[in-house]
């Protein structure tokens, strides 16, 4: 039986474990006012289209139209108030710009 | 176990309660439900451990990930900043926010005084402590709350950086699996506790069988027995086993009645006879003479009652095995040569031909008076039973340790049908009917054979009775548990 304790003892102790595990992890959430982020605005927005304007011309061939219609899908979102998929594709155009450049 | 102790059990054992055994928390006392509480035990162990090797592979590896993706970040932030210095590190963070295609990304760089420098963050978080390294923090994206994981990071000469991500995502996930591992927690216990419940089913049907029977048995049912499943398992061989002890235990108490019955029987005749002497003596006797010679006769059937006891207490005595501690190798080549002489003035008196045959040297280990006296009260029936003008002959022979005494005659003989009753207390054959004799002979051979763990065989001697008592030669063999009287 003494046996039997022991194993009870540990069980106890996993389960404890496991319950102020997610005790810690539930309550992080909601103590405090949250911290904005500024880069889901439209000004960032506007900014990321500048950068993307500034590393197309700054390529010596003309931009593949992909990369073109990227950019401007994004810009039509920001200025419709969809800023966060906006400035998905926005960055996504520049990414694919710095590749072009890279093997330009 | 001898009828004397079976005996002694059946009569204590209700008066004097067994021993408690040391106290255990009440319901631990049940076997079965200490069964079941070590199943359920188990089954929630085993539930429990399935459940945190799943949380460290789901939302365990995932935070895992996260946290190395930051830290490597960290790193190539700070070499940046050693690279370059400050406007380096400033670049690289736009630069980084830039191509952040996941829209995850976290960077907070703020000045001595927690002004912000770079970065996406508004300000640095109030509530994020300065001593601690990780943090999960609120923060809100385009008016939506969400959660961020965070590490802080202090640059040489003030700076402070904050490099996270976005977790919402993943939080979300984690609440799912937390919501769905309490439920199956719950589904544990209650299927664990129905687990329980059946095993202490299982396990009180099993024992039902014996308690039943056993509980019959201490109400005086000695008959009843635990019934056999037929499944061979181990319960069944439990059963089988404790029949057998019942079967055993009503042999002995059959054994002891049996033998309660016959002093009762066998020792009130002579009494009676004595008593009636002595009253009819008192009533008619003439002279003093007449008196006297009644209480003579009186004494000597009361001395024929304390012979038989006598007998049965050294029958007892030989079956309680204490005189084990007394046994010694011993030559019984004399002691048969003095038997036969002792026993041929007898033999010659009924014109009987007594004949010894027995090597120089005869080994035993033993009790050498009780080997006598068996010996002699084989040789004292087959005298008595001997037609005038028989043989009786008296043989000894070893064999690879054993030693085998023969007592053989020609007279009567024991039907096969009695033969092995004739080694019972009290029994005495057709034959015996005008013989002197209590019937105690052949039961104390058998013990003093037990004793000595040999054996008494009776055998036909067509026509007579051969009656083979074997005992060990060497202590080796006389160390061999005997099996007990009531058994052979
Ligand atoms: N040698 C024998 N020949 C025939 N019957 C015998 C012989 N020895 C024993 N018996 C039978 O076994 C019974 C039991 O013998 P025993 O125990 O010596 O008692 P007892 O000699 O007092 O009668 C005898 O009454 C007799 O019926
Ligand atoms: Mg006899």
């Amino acid at each position: 039986m003494r046996g039997a304790y022991r194993i009870g003892a540990f069980a106890a102790a996993g389960a404890a474990t496991l319950l102020i595990e997610l005790a810690v992890v539930t309550d992080a959430s909601g103590q405090s006012a949250p911290t904005p982020l500024l880069t889901d605005t439209p000004q960032y927005c506007a900014e990321l289209s500048d950068e993307v304007e500034e590393d197309r011309q700054a390529l010596v061939s003309p931009a593949p139209a992909e990369i073109e219609q990227l950019a401007e899908e994004g810009r039509q979102l920001c200025a419709l108030g969809q800023v966060r998929g906006g400035i998905v594709r926005l960055r996504r155009a520049i990414v694919l710009l710095l590749k072009a450049s890279g093997h330009s | 176990m001898t009828e004397a102790r079976a005996a002694d059990l059946v009569v204590r054992s209700p008066a004097s309660p067994l021993a408690r055994p040391p106290a255990h928390p009440r319901f631990l006392r049940s076997a079965a439900l200490r069964f079941a509480a070590i199943y359920a035990l188990l089954f929630g162990l085993s539930a429990l451990a399935l459940a945190l090797f799943l949380w460290w592979e789901t939302a365990g590896l995932l935070d895992r990930e996260t946290d190395q993706a930051i830290s490597a970040d960290v790193q190539s932030l700070a070499e940046r900043w050693q690279e370059g210095g400050l406007p380096a590190l400033i670049v690289t963070i736009q630069n980084r926010l830039a191509e952040n295609v996941d829209d995850n990304a976290i960077y907070l760089l703020v000045d001595p005084a927690l002004e912000r420098i770079a970065g996406n963050l508004a300000f640095w978080p109030t509530s994020l402590p300065l001593n601690r390294t990780w943090a999960e923090l609120p923060i809100e994206r385009a008016g939506i709350r969400s959660l961020a994981r965070v590490r802080r990071y202090n640059l040489p000469g003030g700076l402070h950086l904050l490099v996270g991500r976005d977790v919402q995502v993943r939080a979300e996930l984690r609440d799912l699996l937390t919501g769905a591992l309490f439920w199956a927690l719950l589904v544990v216990l209650v299927l664990g506790l129905a687990g329980a419940i059946v095993i202490r089913g299982l396990f009180r049907r099993a024992l039902a069988n014996v308690s039943t029977t056993a509980a019959a048995i201490s109400a005086g049912d000695l008959s009843q027995r635990v019934r056999i499943t037929g499944r061979g398992d181990e319960f069944d061989r439990l059963s089988e086993t404790i029949n057998e002890m019942l079967e055993r235990i009503s042999r002995l108490m059959d054994g002891v009645r049996q033998v309660s019955n016959a002093i009762a029987h066998d020792l009130r005749t002579p009494i009676t006879r004595a008593r009636t002497r002595l009253e009819d003596a008192a009533l008619h006797a003439q002279s003093e003479a007449d008196l006297h010679a009644a209480i003579e006769r009186a004494i000597a059937d009361l001395d024929g009652v304390v012979a038989v006891f006598q007998a049965l207490l050294r029958i007892a005595e030989i079956e309680a095995g204490a005189r084990r501690s007394a046994f010694a190798s011993f030559d019984a080549a004399p002691l048969l040569s003095d038997l036969v002489d002792l026993y041929g003035a007898v033999a010659e008196e009924k014109g009987i031909s007594l004949r010894l045959q027995s090597p120089e040297r005869l080994a035993l280990f033993g009790d050498r008076e009780l080997i006598q006296q068996a010996i002699a009260n084989l040789l004292d029936n087959a005298l008595k039973f001997s037609p005038p003008g028989g043989v009786v002959r008296l043989a000894a022979e070893s064999a690879s340790g054993m030693t085998a005494i023969t007592v053989a005659d020609r007279g009567p003989g024991i039907p096969p049908a009695v033969r092995v009753r004739a080694t019972e207390r009290f029994f005495r054959g057709e034959a015996a009917r005008h013989t002197p004799g209590a019937g105690l002979g052949l039961a104390l051979v058998q013990a003093v054979a037990q004793l000595h763990a040999g054996s008494l065989t009776l055998a036909d001697n067509a026509p007579g009775l051969r009656a083979v008592l074997r005992l060990p030669g060497t202590a080796e063999l006389a160390a061999r548990p005997a099996a007990t009287a009531m058994d052979a």
